[in-house]
């Protein structure tokens, strides 16, 4: 107990909503062991702070514009430090919380529930073992239908890419690169994992390494008799396999 | 039975056998029920309040005739059939000797199932209003029912309490406010199924109620303006259907965007219609919220069923702006019609 009140747990804030944020640092100050280094209004500052501030914990609000909890943790993938969720009404949520064993706070806040977290919190902080997040995110993504857009982040930076903006995806080890007209983006994703929450009528796996949206399609040209390329709009060739061809006639 | 006791009765009065009455009397009573049946329909056709009562007798009189006079050229046909199989023709005399006994029953019997008929039509009737004026009071509490939880919807008044929560411990004076708004927001949310109608000026002012608590709640995301054209300000509206569009605005519009933005209300008058318009920000890229689109759904459903065509709301995205317009006749009639 001793030693833990000399390194104080460095947490983040993050909510939309000003009194929400307010209400929760108030509640945090009694806690001497424990200090706020920053406070965030959104899901993008939250995936920035973190990145550049490193914490210990983060009081992360679920339903938020543009990236929700769930984004914010996703964006921060492995990076993610200790989460407690704030939540006012997602019954989803609360129920793959108690799922997951994840500390979880419901709002408005109860004083005597945060004390039971906090002392969680010491805890796990304490054991340094940390908490596995995914499960949670898997169990989310089976829920929602067809992925309408993709979050990448680049350090500090978050973007959101409408999946009509992306010309096609290739596949790097464990990741993938994400090419729209304009720019490339690097993601932590297998292709294939990807390809299984995209439009199948829109992506076509055209490789083993590739997969193409095909509304950029110009046209296919034939090389050698078994060898076969496809061509953007933008100009851009991008061999095709042989079952790859079989999948994108199909298609066509 | 009743032949039964006519053939008792002709076997009486014209004192002969019991059973040559029986012989001839049986087979001509169930006769009569095939020509009592046109009847029926007759009394369908000629409903009984709304036939020139003129009209009413004749057809009657016409229907009994002819039922009458068929149901005598059979009697008189049987009865001549039955003579040629015996030796001692007598089923003739009887039946000629008993018609003034069977046309007095057959006409009375006639009469009555007319009049039973009309009773059950009449009872029929007013079981089918009651059973439809049942269901229109089921079909009016369940669409008061859906806009009612479409109004006071769970999560606003989560948002509400969190935020109340909140200030109550900051500034207590704004939890006096705050609590002051949502109490009216509240009470004109409860009250509005009894009325028929409401005037503008009350529609836009529990909008600014409602306004009022998420400013509260949005802080420096949420903006408003309103461009109000005075004269209308007495229109009257169906309650609480302005309201779903600017809580619509709300939640998909201004909620979806991290800098919240503008939500601009202008009321405007055009070719003869109030034009209701509301303007916001919207993010196509943002966390798609469940329920998208149920609320201006039901109030297209409203508009239709109370104003049919002349009655609209239109939506309209242009480059991350949503315009949502509703349309409401503007007459010179008082009464609106019930939905």
């Amino acid at each position: 107990m001793n030693s833990e009140s000399e390194t104080k747990i460095r947490a983040i804030i993050v909510d939309d909503e000003p009194h929400a944020r307010q209400g929760m640092e108030r509640a945090l100050s009694d806690f001497s062991d424990l200090v706020i280094v920053g406070i965030c209004e959104n899901g993008l500052q939250a995936v920035k702070v973190v990145n550049e501030l490193q914490p210990d914990l983060i009081f992360l609000d679920i339903q938020m514009p543009k990236l929700d909890g769930f984004d914010v943790l996703e964006l921060l993938g492995d990076q993610a430090p200790c989460v407690v969720f704030v939540t006012a009404y997602d019954e989803y949520a609360v129920q793959a919380f108690e799922a997951n064993a994840l500390d979880y706070l419901l709002k408005p806040l109860d004083p005597e529930r945060l004390n039971k977290a906090m002392e969680k919190i010491r805890e796990r902080i304490g054991s340094e073992s940390s908490p596995q997040y995914t499960e949670l995110l898997v169990g989310r993504e089976r829920e929602n239908e067809l992925l309408q857009r993709i979050l990448v982040r680049d350090g500090s930076d978050v973007h959101v890419l409408a999946v009509n903006s992306v010309c096609y995806i290739e596949s790097a080890d464990d990741y993938v690169a994400i090419h729209t007209e304009d720019a490339t983006h690097i993601k932590l994703d297998r292709l294939g994992k990807l390809q299984d929450k995209l439009d199948p009528r829109q992506f076509c796996r055209i490789h083993r390494l590739c997969l193409l949206n095909i509304n950029f399609l110009s046209r296919i040209e034939t090389e050698t008799k078994d060898s076969k390329i496809a061509i953007l709009e933008s100009g851009k060739e991008l061999p095709i396999s042989r079952s790859g061809y079989a999948d994108l006639k199909k298609l066509l | 039975m009743v032949s039964a006791s006519v053939a008792a009765l002709i076997s009486i009065t014209l004192d002969v056998d019991l059973l040559d009455s029986t012989v001839l009397v049986m087979p001509l009573y169930i006769l009569l029920l095939i020509f009592i049946v046109p009847n029926y329909y007759a009394c369908r056709g000629l409903p009984i309040r709304e036939t020139p009562w003129l009209v009413l007798l004749g057809s009657h009189l016409l229907i009994l005739g002819v039922g009458t006079g068929m149901w005598m050229l059979a009697g008189e046909a049987y009865s001549r059939l039955l003579d040629s199989f015996v030796e001692q023709a007598r089923w003739v005399s009887i039946f000629e000797r008993s018609l003034y006994i069977n046309l007095s029953i057959v006409i009375i019997q006639f009469e009555i199932v007319a009049l039973i008929h009309y009773l059950y039509l009449a009872l029929e009737a007013t079981k089918n209003l009651q059973q439809a004026a049942l269901k229109q009071k089921l079909l009016i509490s369940q669409a008061e029912l859906q806009t009612l939880k479409a109004t006071v919807h769970p999560h606003f008044l989560f948002n509400s309490l969190n935020t109340l929560s909140n200030i109550t411990l900051s500034t207590p004076e704004a939890a006096h406010r705050f609590c002051l708004l949502i109490a009216e927001f509240l009470r004109y949310s409860v009250a509005y199924s009894k009325k028929n109608s409401a005037a503008l000026s009350e529609e836009l002012e529990h909008i600014q109620n409602y306004l009022g608590i998420e400013r509260e709640r949005f802080g420096d995301r949420l903006e408003t303006s309103f461009e109000i054209d005075d004269s209308l300000l007495e229109t009257k509206v169906p309650p609480l259907i302005l309201f779903p569009v600017v809580e619509n605005a709300i939640k998909h519009g201004i909620d979806s965007c991290i800098e919240g933005g503008l939500l601009a209300i202008v009321v405007r008058e055009q070719e003869g219609s109030l034009v209701f318009e509301v303007r916001n920000p919207v993010d196509e890229l943002g966390r798609k919220l469940k329920g998208t689109g149920h609320g201006l759904a039901s109030v297209k459903q409203r508009l239709k069923t109370r104003h049919g065509e002349k009655a609209l709301l239109k939506v309209e995205r242009d480059n991350g702006t949503f315009i949502a317009k509703i349309y409401l006749p503007l007459s010179n009639e008082e009464e609106v019609l019930p939905e």
